[in-house]
């Protein structure tokens, strides 16, 4: 907790022709005067609070975040139909269901098993190039320390 | 000499833009032969620029110049690597990510590539900073000390007291606060919005404060939003979003204050606009802030946010100490003015000449 004469001197003029002596002593007695109907600083959502951070963002580090994020995701699976409709609503997701099942379900079943495997090709493929990333990363590294040395 | 300048994008009302297309009309006043290629043109300004692809033809040109304005990542770093003339560099900086983290992924990921990227674009005849703030970025990304400059940013700005822009008197009764700037966390706009609260809600209720600035980090925007809500500031706390030029000098026309609380600058264009438009400044000493203000301006260390409201009523309401600062911000801005700008870029041009390309 500053004084007000502490708060007064955080405000800098460079101008000479500036009186600052004379600014500071009217700061610091309208700080020591004035009633302030709120402390400001806590308002508002917390993040606003917050300066910014240093975030990991060598390539591997975030490569590795994206990869995590992607593995979590659920695999493709097929939604069953609901309704909130009163009364009805059996019977409409009954007969959505038959419908679904006699007119796409065998067309879109097996689209949706091949994207599947793509999908977990694709992961392996990531996952492939996220390490070699890595070691590469590891022996620039190592070769900039080398070249340091020298 | 055939003289290209290349960045990242040209759009209206873009500082670096701004400062593009005043460096190519001066270049052409001096008889240069120029041309203009950007990644991203706006529709409004493709009459003066190409697509950057366009440059391509004229990477072993030898004989020409490129000049490269670096402010954030662009895949077009490469036509820049790869041309075999002369070359220089002009870096308006690249905000740290960290400033985005949490708040724009995207936005931080570019940040950070974009400063990636400068440690891989040393090899230039010269690269120049903004301000030596920049310089010393570039000092510290690889690029070597003898092969950098300070060229402040080249805008064609009005001057201060040839066109009537005198120093405004002092508000009767509504004070009207101004910050202008892309709406970013770097630019801490919940500390512009806790300073005006202190100031309406203890000193002035009748002032109003107008934020004018790209409103794109909308996690951020709706944060800020609700900020307002809460310190009651509604009806006085305007976020206007980003204006064309003629409305941008209607604002500074019309503000009684100019107070920015940014965290990261490399140049900060409104605070030159403030000089120029006889607006007193308060502004965080940061980054490059106090080297573009010298001696002009009013600015503040470690932020006490009712020491600078009450600075700022002084500013508001006292006759002296307000002409003091406005009349000294009018000497700065003559630092600035078009012909200092133009010798400082022809002594540029004199330094490169004395340069052979690979």
């Amino acid at each position: 907790m500053r004084t007000p004469e502490e708060e007064a001197a955080t405000i800098q003029i460079l101008d000479p022709a500036v009186d600052t002596t004379l600014v500071h002593a009217r700061l610091t007695r309208a700080l020591a005067t004035r009633q302030y109907l709120q402390n400001v600083s806590q308002i508002g959502p917390p993040k606003l609070q917050e300066t910014g951070q240093d975030i990991p963002f060598s390539s591997t580090e975030n490569l590795n975040r994206l990869m995590i994020g992607l593995l979590a995701k659920e695999p493709l699976h097929e939604k069953p139909f609901t309704s909130t409709v009163p009364v009805l609503g059996p019977a409409i997701v009954a007969i959505r269901t038959v419908w679904n099942w006699i007119s796409t379900r065998w067309y879109v079943l097996p689209i949706m098993q091949q994207q599947i495997q793509i999908n977990q090709q694709m992961l392996l493929v990531l996952n492939e190039l996220a390490q070699r990333q890595e070691l590469d990363a590891q022996r620039i590294a190592e070769l900039e320390a080398r070249l340091q040395e020298r | 000499m055939r003289i290209h300048q290349l960045s990242f994008g040209l759009i209206p009302g873009d500082a670096v833009s701004n400062s593009t297309l005043a460096i190519d009309a001066q270049l052409q006043a001096w008889g240069f032969s120029t041309a203009l290629y950007a990644q991203h043109v706006a529709p409004q300004l493709k009459a003066h620029a190409l697509p950057d692809v366009q440059f391509v033809p004229f990477l072993d040109s030898r004989d020409d110049l490129l000049i490269f304005h670096y402010s954030i990542y662009s895949p077009n770093i490469r036509l820049f690597q790869a041309f075999r003339g002369r070359k220089m560099l002009i870096y308006h900086n690249i905000t740290p990510a960290k400033f985005f983290a949490g708040w724009d992924d995207h936005q931080a990921a570019l940040c950070h590539m974009g400063r990636q990227a400068l440690k891989t674009m040393t090899t230039c005849e010269l690269a120049v900073g903004d301000s030596d703030f920049n310089r010393q970025e570039l000092i510290e990304a690889g690029f070597d000390p003898a092969k950098t400059a300070v060229l402040p940013l080249f805008l064609t700005l009005p001057d201060a007291l040839k066109n009537g822009r005198l120093p405004k008197p002092l508000p009767q009764e509504k004070a009207t606060w101004l910050t202008v700037g892309r709406v970013a966390p770097s630019k801490a706009i919940a500390d512009v919005l806790r300073i005006f609260a202190i100031y309406k809600h203890n000193i002035n209720p009748h002032a109003e404060l107008f934020i004018v600035g790209s409103l794109n980090v909308t996690t951020y925007v709706e944060a800020l939003k609700s900020l307002i809500n809460d310190l009651s500031l509604v009806n006085s706390a305007h976020l206007v979003g980003l204006v064309p030029d003629s409305q941008l000098e209607a604002y500074y026309r019309q503000a009684d204050l100019y107070l920015t609380t940014s965290h990261h600058e490399g140049f900060c264009v409104p605070l030159l606009e403030s000089m120029v438009h006889g607006v007193p400044i308060l502004a965080r000493q940061s980054s490059a802030i106090p080297e573009t203000l010298g001696e002009a301006g009013v600015m503040f260390q470690e932020l006490g946010y009712e020491a600078v409201a009450e600075m700022a009523h002084l500013l508001l309401s006292d006759a002296v100490i307000r002409q003091q600062v406005i009349q000294k911000q009018q000497q700065r801005a003559a630092d600035f003015n078009t012909t200092r700008a133009a010798a400082r870029l022809r002594a540029v041009l004199t330094r490169l000449e004395g340069t052979a390309g690979e």
